[in-house]
């Protein structure tokens, strides 16, 4: 296998994949590889009642209802559109889903504001139209046509980024199931296989920026992920990612629960503040999600693997805390500034032990921001 | 029948529930002893409550499966006695349940406490009931017949109290933001009693339970695994299945210290029990003991089975006085109050009625209605034994198969007038994924909380387009919220009254709605005592709809002509008279004691008395109380130091003044001792407030409009002039701050230790200081703020404002001109009048003249150095020079209007000195031109 900086879901879990497959007993939905339930033991993970002889991993954190209610609407006749706030796991999950139903996670379509039609649908190789005319070996399928062409599952990732006639392209791949190509004369129309279906993501916070019409969101269940608040799952989240990141770079460095435990604390502080302030000046205004969390984990282990000794140390992850979340100068430093003394020194006080190089690192941070 | 009944020693024993067990635990587990050992202690629990003497009927909190088998067992075994785990000293109000309307909770109060932390005041503790409750149902039993007993073995709410943790407050309901109907706020912070509450305190156990079965809520769980089976099962099966689900919770899903709250209630309970039954000659097959499915397990209790003689003493009560009434109750409160998951309470009355029509039970009601001439025959329950219910899945009634299909429709059509897109093409999907969701969940049919789920997966896009949610309206449709009414004859004397009092307006104990009410006293003179009571009711219970003022006001002196109202009684609104009524007897006694406590209290201000006296002025007509609390207003007033209320008290005083004047008796004693005791007090205050940077200028010109506004009062009642003189001297050493300076001059002004010019030099001195022209705008706020009580300043506030707009340089008036205008704007009551009087007086009246107007404080220099000259506008000097040349028309109009006189010599002057016509004449020259063309000129 080719060495890949990130590899997608269904390469990652392949052998999981394979052996869910060989003992899955229940029926599946058209040319779905899993059944659904064992979708759900790959995303969430097994449990004893589940009857398996291997224990399978939870991969995606958050309350099980939601994973069931995307699955059976990717079973049903509608798409899929899961909603939420940058950094709770909306593409992984998505990923995760079309790794286990389709076996392939790669057929994406990145919607931004220059998405146009011919992304959705289908491309010319101007070449080949230039040498042989218009036909079917000179069209390019985009990614949500290949995924119709081979029954699977195809992903739209930030489908509000696009405009809204862009987004409109995908009700008759939606509700007709099939695309027409008028250039052609013969052989011209896709029609999907069973099994496709599309999973798309939207930011809340985009919200209104383009908004689904009436049609579009007919065609779409919503599934709307929240901001993981529990501190016992974001725990599981962070020690996950962070496993993840370290396995990826090779790293023996661990993550010290105390430390993990100050990290969490002070992102469930930061979010009562916010959720208390009055304006928009008093609080930071960066997501205070779990996936910023992470961030911070991660800038923090590598600043300690490559300039620091190694471990990862109180210090290096207030730093990173405040470089992470501190985007707009002055604003944010005056709220972090605020912040750091009123809560997090108290905590300094009232705990001791990392706490203390924890304060000391976030107001060295400051100073330099200053 | 009663065989089907008789399960102290039945088919299922408990030898082959035991060994089923042990199989069980053979089959999942490796160190099978350790399970084997925990099954024993299961199966030991069910055997001995299944063998007790006295009959134990374990039972749900609002279960119900545990209702409709009380009934069966209420019709069969018809006990003697019945003993209910309730708090004891509750039992008084099950008669008074005949009246009221369900769901109503029993409630005990307590105002005042002793013996218990002063931080848990008042203390409240609520019992809810509902039809489907076990425990309603063995008490409309009870209440039926005569011959029957109905104990309480509980601890009393006292112990409630007594028992709890005394370094955290006790739990009540926390409400958040979602629960935004008012329904589930019904019980306030009170403390519930649940009868039957099995959720499982240890919260890995109860998180692994729901895991386990793929479920969010508990509710969910005791639905489908208890519920569900045992609903349509013999009642010696339901009673062997509570008995395990309850011995399997006590002693796995509690914590220590809930285990210990159980234990120690039973102790308790059996303690009463063995005393009860010992007083009475029922033997103890005739009797029923009906508790939660936990307390059926004898765990370390000593006293626990009659075949203990132990006993335990709980200790006496405290002497705190509680007082005992109902309150309505409802669905959505139930749920808050206990932690259900939203709609559970709801989902469980439609499977009551489910239940009662399936097998054609006729429950027990405590109502005045005549009973049923002709009963209805039960039919028998199905012969499911434990084996079976355990094995196997659950059997549907018929009614359960096309259950889905109603809501799925019914849902869509809800969604549809709450302004959701919502065809049939979303019903199919909802059914779909529905059915989709239960299979996922490993469950036969779908639970009512996986078409919740399915409707909002399919439904909710984004943000609700209405006022409800896909989910709100999901529970609505399965059954929506009920809220109880405490009838008429079980309420207290004051709320009987009100309704009393609320009678010839049409509102009763029955009206369960919003009542508008129109007031015209013209016609209906008598109804203003409706309309004192709704004032007196909406001063009492405010933040509620309980009586709402929709057109008229209350004010000292005023006799209102019409009135409209929304009054209600009902629900929340009955909630709130109903808590008036642990605190007095009449309405107006309440308030006589709230007045009083506001006044009286440790916390009591001068404003708050004063407040309480004039509510008393409107609201009562008891002078001697208004007397006793205008007194103690003085008291507070001498004690008080600083002038933090200063604004309030002087317009509160200025308005009883104003009022009192006008009536025949003229200022009663207290409030002219007041006036003169806040003259003295306030211009001894004087020098502190203003050297106190903590004081504000508006709080300081209050203190000098009560002492100015009404000095001749104070002054015949004694008090001397000097004696603010001296202070306002004095005041003037100690203040530096330019608004405070700016007060105390105009003060000085007003008892002549400044004269007019004086204060304007002032001024002008701060105005040409280079360094101190910063500063006017602030010193000129200081003596504007003075109008309040010296209007007199008026003119001089004007000049030095125009002074400010002409001199000023713009980095200086800019920013202060928003300031100016909010700071005016917030004393439009009695700064502005003045203020305006006097610049409409002095501003010319017509943009025209403006161009030529001179500011009379400018012109009055202007006078000694140059000769009086009429000054004309351009238009008029046009006009006069035109009259002039053509005097004709003017004389014939003299002599018509037989005017006798001479012209004068007029000058012909020219238009303007730069000899350029006026720009109004440029604009609009064809008057003139006409006239011109008229003359021939």
């Amino acid at each position: 296998m080719t060495e890949r900086l990130r590899a997608p879901a269904e390469v990652k879990y392949a052998e999981e994949l394979e052996w869910l497959a060989a003992h899955d007993t229940g029926r599946r939905p058209f040319s779905w590889r899993l059944s659904p339930r064992m979708v759900r033991v790959f995303v969430l993970g097994s449990r004893p009642q589940d009857g398996l002889d291997r224990e399978i991993p939870q991969k995606w954190y958050g309350h099980p209802a939601l994973v069931e209610k995307a699955i059976v609407t990717l079973a049903s006749d509608r798409g899929l559109l899961l909603i939420g706030d940058p950094g709770t796991g909306k593409s992984w999950l998505a990923e995760l889903l079309a790794a286990a139903i389709s076996g392939d996670s790669t057929r994406v379509v990145q919607g931004t504001a220059g998405t146009a039609e011919d992304h959705i649908k289908y491309a010319w190789n101007v070449a080949e139209v230039i040498g042989k005319g218009q036909s079917r070996e000179s069209l390019i399928p985009s990614p949500i046509m290949s995924s119709m062409q081979d029954g699977v599952i195809g992903r739209f990732e930030e489908l509000t980024r696009c405009t809204s006639d862009v987004q409109d392209a995908l009700i008759s791949i939606l509700s007709e199931k099939y695309v027409t190509i008028p250039e052609l004369d013969d052989d011209n129309v896709v029609f999907a296989k069973p099994g496709f279906n599309i999973i798309a993501t939207a930011n809340s916070r985009d919200r209104g920026v383009n908004d689904l019409s009436s049609a579009l969101k007919r065609r779409f269940n919503f599934v709307q992920i929240p901001v993981v608040t529990n501190r016992r799952s974001e725990k599981q989240i962070v020690e996950f990612r962070v496993k993840d990141l370290l396995a990826r770079n090779a790293f023996d460095v661990e993550m010290p629960t105390a430390l993990l435990d100050v990290l969490l604390q002070t992102f469930a502080d930061l979010r009562v503040a916010a959720q208390n302030a009055s304006s928009d000046d008093e609080r930071l205004e960066s997501a205070l999600s779990t996936a910023e969390q992470i961030g911070v984990v991660e800038d923090a282990v590598l600043h300690g693997q490559f300039f620091g000794d190694l471990a990862l140390e109180p210090r290096a992850l207030a730093t990173s805390l405040v470089g992470t979340l501190v985007r707009r100068i002055p604003e944010d430093l005056t709220v972090m500034n605020r912040f750091w003394h009123a809560v997090v020194e108290k905590r300094a006080k009232e705990h001791g032990g990392p706490w203390e190089d924890f304060l000391q690192g976030g107001k060295d941070a400051m100073e330099l921001h200053r | 029948m009663s065989d089907a009944l008789d399960d102290a020693v039945g088919p299922e024993a408990p030898d082959p529930l035991l060994e089923q067990l042990r199989a069980i635990a053979a089959a999942f587990t490796e160190d099978e002893a350790d399970l084997a050992r925990l099954f024993d202690t299961l199966a030991a629990d069910v055997d001995r409550a299944r063998r007790e003497p006295l009959p134990i009927f374990p039972v749900i909190h609002h279960s119900p499966a545990s209702a409709v088998h009380m009934v069966r067992w209420l019709r069969e075994r018809r006990p003697k006695l019945v003993f209910i785990e309730m708090c004891e000293d509750l039992v008084g109000l099950v008669p008074d349940l005949r009246d009221c309307t369900l769901p109503v909770a029993l409630q005990a109060f307590a105002g005042e406490v002793e013996g218990h932390p002063a931080s848990w005041t008042p203390l409240s503790v609520v019992a809810p009931l509902t039809e489907f409750s076990a425990e309603y149902q063995a008490m409309a039993y009870a209440l039926q017949d005569p011959e029957v007993e109905l104990v309480f073995v509980d601890r009393s709410v006292d112990h409630v109290f007594q028992w709890a943790d005394r370094t955290s407050d006790p739990e009540t309901p926390v409400h958040d933001d979602e629960d935004d109907d008012e329904e589930a706020r019904l019980h306030g912070s009170a403390v519930g009693i649940e009868l039957g509450g099995i959720e499982p305190t240890f919260r890995d156990f109860h998180d692994l339970l729901l895991a386990n079965a793929r479920m969010t809520h508990f509710e969910e769980w005791t639905s489908l695994y208890v519920e569900e089976p045992t609903i349509g099962a013999n009642t010696a099966t339901y009673r062997a299945i509570l008995f395990l689900v309850g011995s399997l919770f006590r002693r796995l899903g509690s914590t220590p210290h809930a285990r210990e709250e159980i234990r120690r209630r039973d102790r308790l309970m059996w303690t009463r029990i063995k005393g009860e039954l010992a007083k009475r000659s029922v033997p103890p097959e005739e009797c029923v003991f009906v508790c939660g499915a936990a307390h059926a397990v004898e765990d370390g209790c000593p006293e626990w089975g009659l075949a203990s003689e132990a006993l335990y003493d709980p200790g006496e009560p405290t002497d705190t006085r509680w007082l005992y009434g109902f309150i309505p109750s409802s669905y959505a409160a139930i749920e808050l109050q206990f932690g259900h998951a939203r709609g559970a309470v709801a989902m469980a009355e439609s499977r009551w009625k489910k239940a009662l029509s399936t097998w054609n039970l006729e429950p027990y009601t405590i109502s005045r209605k005549p009973p049923r001439t002709k009963p209805k025959v039960a039919k028998p329950p199905m012969q499911l034994s434990l084996d079976m219910v355990l094995t196997g899945p659950p059997r549907l009634a018929d009614a359960d198969a096309a259950e889905l299909l109603g809501w799925v429709t019914g849902i869509v059509q809800a969604a549809r007038k709450n302004r959701y897109l919502a065809s049939t093409a979303d019903a199919i999907a909802i059914y779909e994924t529905s059915i989709l969701l239960a299979r996922m969940r490993s469950r036969k049919r779908p639970s009512p909380f996986d078409f919740i789920d399915a409707a909002e997966t399919c439904l909710e896009k984004g943000r609700p387009p209405g006022r409800r949610s896909v989910r709100q309206l999901c529970n609505r449709m399965l059954g929506g919220d009920r809220v109880g009414q405490v009838g008429y004859d079980s309420l207290p004397p004051l709320v009987q009254d009100v309704y009393d009092r609320l009678a010839p307006l049409g509102i009763t104990a029955q009206t369960r709605r919003i009542t508008r009410v129109l007031l015209d006293f013209t016609q209906e003179p008598e109804k203003r005592r409706c309309s004192r009571l709704l004032w007196r009711l909406s001063w009492l219970t405010p933040g509620t709809r309980v009586a709402r003022p929709i057109m008229g006001e209350l004010k000292l002196g005023m006799e209102p002509r019409q009135e409209s109202w929304d009054v209600g009684l009902h629900g929340a609104e009955q909630r709130a008279v109903i808590q008036l009524a642990f605190e007095g007897v009449t309405v107006e006694q309440v308030l006589e004691k709230r007045l009083s406590a506001d006044t009286f209290g440790q916390e009591a201000k001068t404003v708050t008395a004063l407040r309480a006296v004039e509510g008393s002025l409107i609201l009562l007509d008891n002078p001697r109380l208004s007397e006793a609390l205008g007194r103690r207003s003085i008291e507070l007033l001498d004690a008080e130091v600083g002038a933090d209320d200063a604004e309030e008290i002087f317009a509160t005083v200025r308005r009883l003044v104003a009022h009192f004047r006008t009536t025949a008796d003229g200022l009663p004693g207290w409030l002219q001792d007041f006036v003169a005791t806040g003259y003295a007090h306030y211009s001894t205050q004087l020098p502190e407030g203003f050297a106190d940077r903590g004081t504000r200028p508006e709080q300081l010109a209050a203190m000098l409009a009560f002492v100015f506004t009404l000095e001749s009062l104070a002054l015949a009642m004694g008090c001397s002039r000097s004696q603010l003189v001296i202070a306002i001297e004095l005041a003037g050493t100690q203040t530096a701050e330019p608004e405070k300076k700016g007060l105390l001059w105009a003060a000085e002004w007003l008892v002549q230790l400044r004269d007019e010019d004086e204060l304007r030099r002032a001024f002008a001195d701060v105005l040409e200081h280079p360094l101190g022209r910063q500063a006017y705008p602030r010193y000129l706020s200081g003596l504007l703020a003075a109008l309040s009580f010296a209007p007199r300043i008026a003119p001089l506030g004007v000049e030095l404002l125009g002074r400010a707009f002409a001199e000023l340089p713009d980095r200086v008036l800019l920013p202060w001109m928003p300031a100016l205008l909010t700071s005016l704007r917030d004393r439009q009551g009695d700064v502005l009048p003045a203020l305006f009087k006097e610049v409409t007086r002095t501003l010319p009246r017509s943009l025209a003249a403006l161009d030529t107007w001179v500011p009379p404080w400018d012109q009055a220099t202007d006078t000694a150095e140059t000769p009086s000259t009429p000054v004309r506008s351009e238009a008029a000097t046009a006009g006069r020079t035109l009259v002039g040349a053509h005097p004709e028309a003017t004389d014939a109009w003299a002599r018509a209007v037989g005017a006798a006189g001479s012209w004068g010599e007029v000058p012909v002057e020219a238009p303007s000195e730069t000899g350029e016509p006026h720009p109004l004449l440029v604009a609009h020259p064809d008057a003139l031109q006409s006239w011109s063309r008229l003359l021939g000129r």
